[in-house]
């Protein structure tokens, strides 16, 4: 496997009693060295496999091509296998076997498949599948939302594809035989292979699909597995289900027996459930951080999540008082990030003074990105005053009124309330009004550029600053904040374009593009998302990514011994 | 017997009664209100029902005005104080000295002290511990009981926040009145509207019956069939969020209750004699209506009343509860309880005081409702 | 009566027609689509989806084309979870909470009725206000904080009780009493003001002059009385609770209707809206006509049908 240094998983925290928790005994197979749940893996498995886990929400679709959300991405990534899979952020073997062919100009690959790779209804997985998959994934008759967002401009024809221009059949991938996948690009695309073990682009048997027709992924038993596991129940709305998956390839490596899941969706609920036993992991709130710290599973973990205040200039036609260049660094500067994450957020988030999260990307010498690129738009009050009285000079006005759209949770809640306050008490005659509105109506908002500053986030795809740096183009599909910059659209195109196939050259572009979008002030970057857990000693070798499953269990075990010496 | 009393003969004189002279009323006639409020003032239970209603809503209005802080201005090295109360704060079981306890379990008294210094930042100046149980080297055999004065480590020692600080480091006393007056006011506007609409829509159906009755019955069902929650985002997004867009969102359809509930009392009452003597008397509609049926189901309306408020400020807490409650930094009693409830298990007095305020404002409510109801109803027989 | 059931259950019809249209009709203003991802589409692909799921008709086709489903029990395919029929979700959600809702309810008012009869026997004494004290504090505490404590102190403390989820009747002890403790201090504070209007009545003096007992008087002339103002408020309570309750459902993972219903509406998933929305509709319609016949049952003097 080609050693990437792209990827860390940030462990923040991890409590000394996990190490003296392991028990001696001999490592017995799979566990080869990641750093799981926090444990350096010298511990074996003993005691039943299983474990307990909750979800916030039942999974929306188990349908690879159709799934767009987290819960969903964790579970088909289970219970399907693509190219590769994603294990402590590195990307490790799937059905290909190493690493693939890529022609001179980057735009030809071929993968080799393993031949002895089945699904679970003992049929071969063929290129084929992958073929019809990924064919499925753009027709506009599966109505996917992520088939054109991730394969467009990737996978030759693939846009056209997807808006009826072109039939599936001229989609840029083919199988050469049973065991080779050949793909063409529409353009080099460095970050091919960490799209590969996304959810959209995993194999599906054509047969069992068309058999279960509008079924096809809708219960346990109308679903097909070519993964580590397989689901073998789900009640609708309350739990789900998924036990080893004895057919796939390499279940010799896979230890655990089955995953229950339950749906949980309030925090004190969770943390009542793990006191008592009945589950093994659950998320914390920032309440019960404080009170938790020194229960032997809290664990804390970065997520390659920025979360900033888009700063629309243009809102119904008019300019807003952010199309000031002042208006914007006043406020990016105003708010004290450092008292948001330690205080309001307390859940491990950090603040971040740039777009690329820190320990998402890093260049050929292990330095990563954020480290690179440095802090901008850091808080500092007097630069704030500073550049905002020349904002009010320059528009001719004492008193300035803009609203924050933000979501509808408890943490969106009490983060609005702390900007509207750093903000008024900071920048005098600034007024500050805010709106709270579901989730899907500040879609639209944001859509149709209808608010003047809102509270978003953005979770990577895959791995390259890319992911993030597309957004902000002046017709990136997320700009929504009518920023426009020439010089910014030049490097990002640039280092997905002529720079594809230079490293050294893409790193300095995204140094580039970041530092233009910085000192525009288009946004004003706020923290990195950290999630606090309680996550029982008895999980092994569990690994964390940050695109894909959050959570990887082919590799995991259950130490029951080391839950009870914790105790 | 001697001391026979000798009585006045003139005492004994007979009155002459004419016709004109029985139709005189001796003694004042008191009015339905004077005659309430003559029986209100002699039931103590309503009486301080009503004292405690007057010095919440004075104490709403005035405690926000008279406090050294407002109910937005935070200070994030305030997060989460406990309440402290001048002169209470020495009464240490009542909690109210801004101290926060917490019972530590380790192997020994060490590792459990480790433990505290570790949840309060190693402030080892203000933690005071007392050993309860010095355990036996077995886990968690030992017991430290630790106290931290957060106020002190936070360098606020001459500071009082009555009931504490939430996440953001604001003043809840302050904040716990504003959002009692806020939330007194959406309740309070809420259910007059429901009260004045409902009686006339579910008295006038049920008096005219027949068609009109299943009409607007059946407009009734559509209006409770459409989903309230829909009604009220839209609301919130086409109106300034805020306190009108909940009351309005509040009595779209908070009126059919009422007017269900005085519809099927004027249904009961309406075959009864009096209603027919009135009629036979020529008394108008309106008449009937508005003197003879709705006294008779007064005690059901207050009651009803009653009931509608605390179901106004739950609605809004619900609101608040799905994100969708006042826009910020405006507090009600939904708001805080919401926040409260998420610390519980965590720092349960942010959610004390508001609950316990609520909690006394229904009481009040419900008693003054039944002393008003009694009072109200003519056919109660009163000593 | 048959003549005038069946005469309601016409008008029941055009009711849940008229709900079914303005609702329809409302919903199709919230702003935003269904799409999960909506904020990762380009805006070409974004109306080629929203073209396929026919969400660019104008609303009176869309709802043509809704009615036309719904009259072949169609209630469509929900967009929160992929491709599954509405039908199955709302077969999932409405057991569990109907089951809730009919234990809280039944436990509610058994012992409200009995805590507001205590109240109205012993009025203004000790026991009324008590009472009144329990009742209020049930009506005036949010169900959830009640549910929270026990949580905590019932199940993670005392281990008597499941925390949570839903694998049979022991589970199902928690929520109802958290959820009862609402029915329970209505049915106390309705029962308690008719039954003292009801027994300062001649027919009861009558009946206590007879030399009948005080029990006998209360159970025999007076509850039979009192009830009509309670069937009243019962209906929609017993709606509301059948119906679910986001909190509590929430609170012990209980896969319930009211969550769906909420998130349905948050994630404008159409079908799944209109679908609880009519599923909630026709129990209320049909509990409106059961208490209306109930009003003449109770009390014959109750005439719906007549004039004035």
């Amino acid at each position: 496997m080609r050693k990437k240094n792209w990827l860390l998983v940030a462990l923040v925290l991890v409590l000394s009693s996990f190490l003296a928790a392991c028990s001696s005994g001999s490592d017995s197979s799979g566990g080869d060295g990641g750093s799981g749940s926090g444990d350096s893996a010298s511990g074996s498995a003993n005691g039943e496999q299983v474990f307990n886990l909750t979800e916030a929400s039942d999974i929306p679709s188990m349908d690879p091509q159709v799934s767009t959300d987290t819960a969903g991405s964790q579970w088909i990534s289970e219970t399907y296998e693509g190219l590769y899979r994603m294990k402590d952020g590195e990307i490790s073997e799937g059905i290909a076997k190493g690493e693939p062919e890529v022609s001179e100009d980057a735009l030809t690959w071929t993968f080799n498949l393993r031949d002895n790779a089945k699904w679970s209804n003992g049929d071969p997985v063929t290129a084929h599948d992958f073929v019809y998959g990924w064919q499925r994934a753009v027709d506009p008759e599966t109505k996917s939302e992520y088939g054109p967002y991730m394969m467009g401009g990737v996978i030759k024809n693939a846009e056209a594809i997807a808006t009826g221009e072109k039939d599936v059949s001229e989609l840029g991938v083919k199988a050469d035989g049973d065991y080779k996948l050949v793909v063409e690009l529409e353009k080099p695309v460095p970050y091919f292979e960490s799209l590969t073990a996304f959810t959209t682009f995993f194999p599906v048997n054509q047969k069992f699909v068309e058999e279960q027709g509008d079924k096809f992924a809708l219960e346990a038993d109308t679903m097909i597995s070519n993964g580590p596991f397989k689901m073998s129940e789900w009640n609708h709305g309350s739990s789900f289900k998924f036990v080893k998956n004895e057919d796939y390839w390499d279940a010799e490596t896979v230890q655990l027996e089955e995953i229950n899941v339950q749906v949980v969706k309030d925090l004190a609920t969770g943390v009542n459930l793990y006191d008592t036993g009945e589950i093994d992991r659950t998320p914390l709130s920032s309440e019960f951080v404080n009170q938790k710290i020194n229960d032997p599973g809290f664990a804390t973990y970065l997520e390659a999540g920025p979360w900033y205040l888009k700063l629309n200039q243009k809102r119904n036609g008019e300019d807003t008082p952010l199309a000031n260049i002042n208006v914007r660094k006043a406020i990016a500067q105003a708010i004290d990030k450092k008292g948001l994450v330690d205080v309001v957020l307390n859940n491990g988030s950090t603040e971040i003074n740039g777009l690329i999260p820190e320990g998402f990307y890093s260049n050929e010498d292990g330095q990563d990105f954020r480290e690179a690129s440095g802090d901008y738009l850091t808080y500092d009050v007097e630069a704030a005053k500073e550049s905002w009285e020349k904002a009010k000079e320059e528009l001719g006005t004492e008193e300035v009124t803009v609203e924050i759209l933000t979501g509808d949770t408890t943490t969106s809640t009490q983060m609005v309330d702390y900007f509207q306050e750093q903000l008024e008490s900071n920048l005098e005659g600034l007024t500050v009004k805010t709106l709270k509105v579901p989730f899907q109506q500040r879609l639209e908002l944001d859509t149709a550029e209808d608010y003047d500053i809102e509270v978003a986030g953005w979770n990577p795809d895959y791995v390259d600053p890319y992911t993030f740096l597309s957004l902000f183009e002046t017709d990136g599909e997320n700009n929504h904040m009518n920023y426009s910059s020439e010089a910014y659209d030049t490097a990002v195109e640039r280092s997905v374009n002529e720079n594809a196939l230079d490293p050294e050259a893409r790193w300095n572009d995204a140094l580039e593009a970041e530092k233009i979008l910085m000192e525009d002030a288009a946004i004003a970057p706020i923290y990195q998302d950290g999630r606090s857990y309680l996550i029982s000693p008895k999980l092994k070798n569990v690994y964390k990514n940050q695109t894909g499953a959050r959570w990887e269990f082919k590799w995991a075990y259950a130490d029951n011994a080391a839950a009870e010496n914790a105790q | 017997m001697e001391n026979k009393k000798q009585f006045d003969q003139d005492l004994f004189k007979r009155v002459d009664r004419t016709n004109e002279q029985s139709d005189n009323i001796v003694r004042e006639s008191r009015t339905l209100l004077q005659d309430a409020f003559r029986s209100l003032r002699k039931n103590v239970f309503v009486m301080i029902a009503a004292v405690v209603l007057l010095v919440i809503v004075l104490m709403s209005i005035f405690a926000p005005i008279f406090s050294d802080y407002t109910t937005r201005e935070q200070d994030l090295n305030k997060s989460l104080l406990g309440p402290r109360i001048p002169v209470l704060e020495n009464i240490s079981w009542l909690g109210l000295d801004g101290m926060e306890t917490k019972t530590f379990n380790g192997n020994n008294v060490e590792t459990a002290k480790q433990k505290a210094l570790l949840q309060y930042k190693n402030n080892e100046d203000f933690i005071s511990f007392d050993v309860v149980s010095e355990g036996n080297g077995t886990p968690n055999s030992a017991k430290v009981e630790a106290t931290y004065d957060k106020y002190a480590a936070s360098g606020f020692e001459n500071e009082y926040f009555y009931f504490g600080t939430d996440r953001l480091g604001r003043d809840l006393w302050t904040r716990t009145w504003d959002g009692t007056r806020v939330s007194l006011l959406i309740a309070v506007v809420a259910a007059l509207i429901d009260l004045v609409i409902g009686v006339l829509y579910g008295g006038i159906a049920a008096y005219y019956g027949g068609k009109v009755d299943n009409m607007m019955m059946r407009f009734l069902e559509i209006v409770i069939g459409i989903p309230n929650l829909v009604v009220v985002i839209l609301m919130i997004l086409i109106l300034e969020p805020g306190l009108w867009a909940i009351i309005i969102a509040l009595t779209i359809t908070g009126w059919t209750s009422m007017a269900r509930i005085v519809r099927g009392e004027i249904l009961k009452l309406k075959g009864q004699e009096f209603v027919l003597a009135a009629r036979t008397l020529g008394a108008p509609d309106k008449r009937i209506i508005l003197r003879h049926l709705i006294p008779n189901v007064m005690g059901l309306i207050i009651v009803n009343t009653m009931f509608s408020i605390p179901s106004a400020i739950f609605f809004e807490s619900f609101l608040s509860f799905i994100g969708l409650g006042l826009p910020s930094p405006a507090a009600s009693l939904g708001t805080l309880i919401n926040d409260g409830f998420a610390a519980l298990q965590t720092t349960p007095s942010i959610l004390v005081f508001p609950a316990v305020l609520i909690s006394l404002i229904m009481i009040g409510f419900n008693i003054l409702g039944d002393g008003v109801r009694d009072a109200f109803d003519p056919r109660l027989n009163k000593k | 009566m048959a003549r005038y059931i069946g005469q309601r259950l016409i008008y029941m019809v055009i009711t849940l027609f008229l709900i079914a249209t303005i609702s329809f009709i409302l919903m199709k203003f919230l702003p935003g689509t269904p799409l999960s991802a909506a904020d990762k589409l380009s805006p070409e692909q974004r109306e080629i989806i929203l073209e396929s799921y026919g969400l660019n008709d104008p609303i009176p086709v869309q709802y043509g084309k809704y009615l036309v489903g719904l009259v072949q029990g169609d209630l469509g395919i929900s967009f929160q979870f992929d491709n599954r029929p509405v039908t199955s979700i709302l077969g999932e959600g409405i057991p569990a909470s109907a089951k809730l809702g009919i234990q809280a309810l039944l436990l509610g008012t058994i012992l409200g009725v009995a805590l507001g009869l205590l109240s109205a026997v012993y009025h203004n004494g000790f026991t009324d206000y008590a009472s009144t004290v329990i009742a209020v504090l049930g009506t005036s505490i949010p169900s959830f904080i009640f549910a929270g404590i026990m949580q905590y102190f019932i199940a993670v403390k005392l281990g008597w009780l499941p925390v949570a989820f839903w694998n049979g009747f022991e589970y199902t002890i928690l929520p109802t009493i958290a959820l009862a403790i609402f029915p329970l201090a209505t049915c106390a504070r309705f029962v308690r003001t008719e039954m003292i209007e009801v027994l300062n009545q001649d027919y009861i003096t009558t009946a206590r002059a007879k030399g009948l007992s005080g029990t006998t008087v209360v159970f025999k002339h007076g509850i039979r009385n009192a009830l009509i103002p309670l069937i009243t408020v019962l209906g929609p309570l017993a709606v509301s609770l059948l119906t679910g309750t986001l909190v509590i459902e929430q609170i012990f993972s209980v896969p319930g209707i009211g969550q769906q219903f909420v998130s349905s509406v948050v994630t404008n998933d159409f079908p799944v809206i209109m679908g609880t929305t009519l599923f909630f509709a026709v129990v209320f319609i049909a509990m409106i006509l059961i208490i209306d016949i109930l009003y003449g049952i109770i009390d014959p003097r109750i005439r719906i049908s007549g004039g004035k």
